[in-house]
């Protein structure tokens, strides 16, 4: 699908609760490692691919200034947790069709209360109008309410959303990146302090300032340079899935996923392990049924009854995941994807899934008034 | 009660929140009055507001009304409002969207 096209060099701007640079600073760090990690001079770098919620009144194109890049090809991707997928959708096209050679994919935020409240105040439109001014619960709110329609839907109960939690929280303890190691157990999760019922504060992610990165190029430039890459199998993407739907109980996962799984020639017992987009354990559900790995209404009792660690039967979000790591804003969705770069190519921080060889990697973003409107997936895997 | 909401003049959809035409057609929309009635899908009790006018307002629940396809209000829930799913009547209070049971 992607033939000759890999991605290469997940590199990670460490997470900070909160900092007093700008996103541009977190994305110039992400380029500089970049650089550092593979030796290219900076005019290498042809293409470049940007996400960030915090970097107004600048787009993409601003920020080829900022940095002093002519790049020949340039997209913004402002699609949240999504938007890792988007643009590697984008920037492999672009490699495979010549227009250009080397892509940086970046993505980053700076986190403070004052410049969090505004994201969220002025979201969307439809956030400004309809959901701010009722309460200014910002997501947890949203998938506040998401998540009592799921459990109520398919007879879940909170225990089995905890253990989503708790399981990525012993992922983390192997992981020196992640904000939040403290152990957690299922007794802590159950009796945390409510936030919206029925989440409790172990069930949303914690926003932060940081940064992720990585390359897309064409496999034999990534032997020259002696990188170790990863093949892209397949991906998929859609927006606005089931507008008519009254609550989100599905994305739009499940209108793509056969297109997916048949481009790739693989299936969900296939993947050594898979990285979920992890705001709210809720949405881990919807993606391990959406995908196809267990029937609807099954996923969060499914993800309940598998050891999600790196030994076990479906390694999920091996670095902790958001839940563990922060949220840094628009690089969420980036920070599975990079890894499953580091696990697929031996070089995970975390504690490594053994002969890891397929993995998927799905992502969600925007809320843009009452649900996830972006959706994406790919399946990726290691260079033999 | 009622209270006005864009509707399609082709379709007779209404919209919420406010489009510039219609979600389902395209069709031109118009303000009508709407009867409030709605139903209800979703409940949370929201205990952490990120602004500090709301901190005497906490726990303030909150709901999701459909007022028809593609139509679902964010709302904030009367104390007696029964829980989901149950029929509501929406009305707007000082511009906010309340509901109470029907």
């Amino acid at each position: 699908m992607y033939k000759g096209v890999v991605l290469a060099v997940p590199v990670t701007v460490p997470y900070r609760r909160f900092a007093d640079q700008d996103a541009h600073w977190f994305l110039a760090m992400a380029l500089r490692e970049l650089l550092q990690a593979t030796g290219l001079k900076k005019d290498r770098i042809d293409g470049l691919a940007v996400s960030s919620f915090t970097m107004a009144p600048d787009t993409a194109v601003g920020l080829t200034q900022h940095l002093g890049l002519s790049p020949r090809w340039l997209e913004h991707v402002p699609m949240g947790g999504a938007s890792a997928i988007v643009a590697i959708r984008r920037a492999a096209r672009a490699v495979q069709a010549g227009d250009a050679d080397i892509v940086a994919c970046i993505a980053g935020d700076t986190n403070n209360p004052a410049a969090f409240r505004g994201i969220l105040r002025d979201f969307s439109r439809f956030s400004r109008e309809a959901v701010y001014p009722l309460g200014a619960g910002g997501p947890n709110a949203s998938f506040a309410l998401m998540t009592e329609a799921y459990m109520r839907a398919f007879d879940t109960t909170a225990r089995d959303f905890g253990h989503v939690c708790v399981q990525q929280r012993l992922n983390a303890q192997t992981d020196p990146g992640a904000l939040i190691r403290k152990p957690l157990s299922l007794d802590d999760y159950l009796t945390a302090r409510p936030i919206a019922d029925p989440l409790r504060m172990f069930d949303c992610v914690m926003p932060c300032a940081g940064a992720e990165g990585f390359l897309v190029l064409r496999e034999e430039e990534a032997h020259r340079l002696r990188l170790p890459f990863v093949r892209i199998l397949s991906t998929i993407e859609r927006h606005n899935s089931f507008p008519d739907d009254p609550v989100q109980l599905r994305g739009g996962w499940i209108m793509d996923r056969d297109r997916l799984w048949n481009a790739a020639s693989l299936g969900p017992e296939d993947m050594d392990l898979i990285q979920t987009y992890d705001d709210y354990p809720v949405i881990c559900a919807l993606q391990v049924e959406d995908l196809g790995f267990c029937p609807k209404g099954e996923g969060a009792r499914f993800l309940a009854s598998r050891d999600l660690t790196a030994g076990g039967r479906l390694p999920m979000n091996t670095s902790g995941g958001q839940l563990s790591y922060g949220q840094a804003g628009a690089a969420g969705g980036h920070l599975g994807l990079n890894e499953a770069l580091r696990q697929l190519t031996g070089q995970s921080r975390s504690a490594a899934v053994p002969d890891a060889r397929y993995a998927l990697v799905s992502g969600f973003g925007m809320i843009n008034y009452d649900r996830g409107i972006c959706t994406a997936a790919t399946v990726l895997e290691a260079a033999a | 009660m009622t209270f006005a909401l864009q509707c399609c003049t082709d379709c007779g959809r209404w919209q919420y929140p406010t489009r510039s035409l219609c979600a389902g057609c395209l069709g031109d929309l118009e303000w009508r009055d709407h009867d409030g009635l709605a139903d209800l899908t979703a409940q949370t009790l929201l205990h952490h507001s990120l602004e500090e006018a709301w901190d005497d307002r906490l726990p303030l629940r909150l709901g999701t009304a459909r007022i028809g396809p593609g139509a679902d209000m964010l709302v904030v829930l009367d104390a007696d409002c029964p829980p989901p799913p149950s029929r509501v009547r929406v009305s707007a209070v000082n511009g906010i969207p309340m509901a109470r049971g029907a």
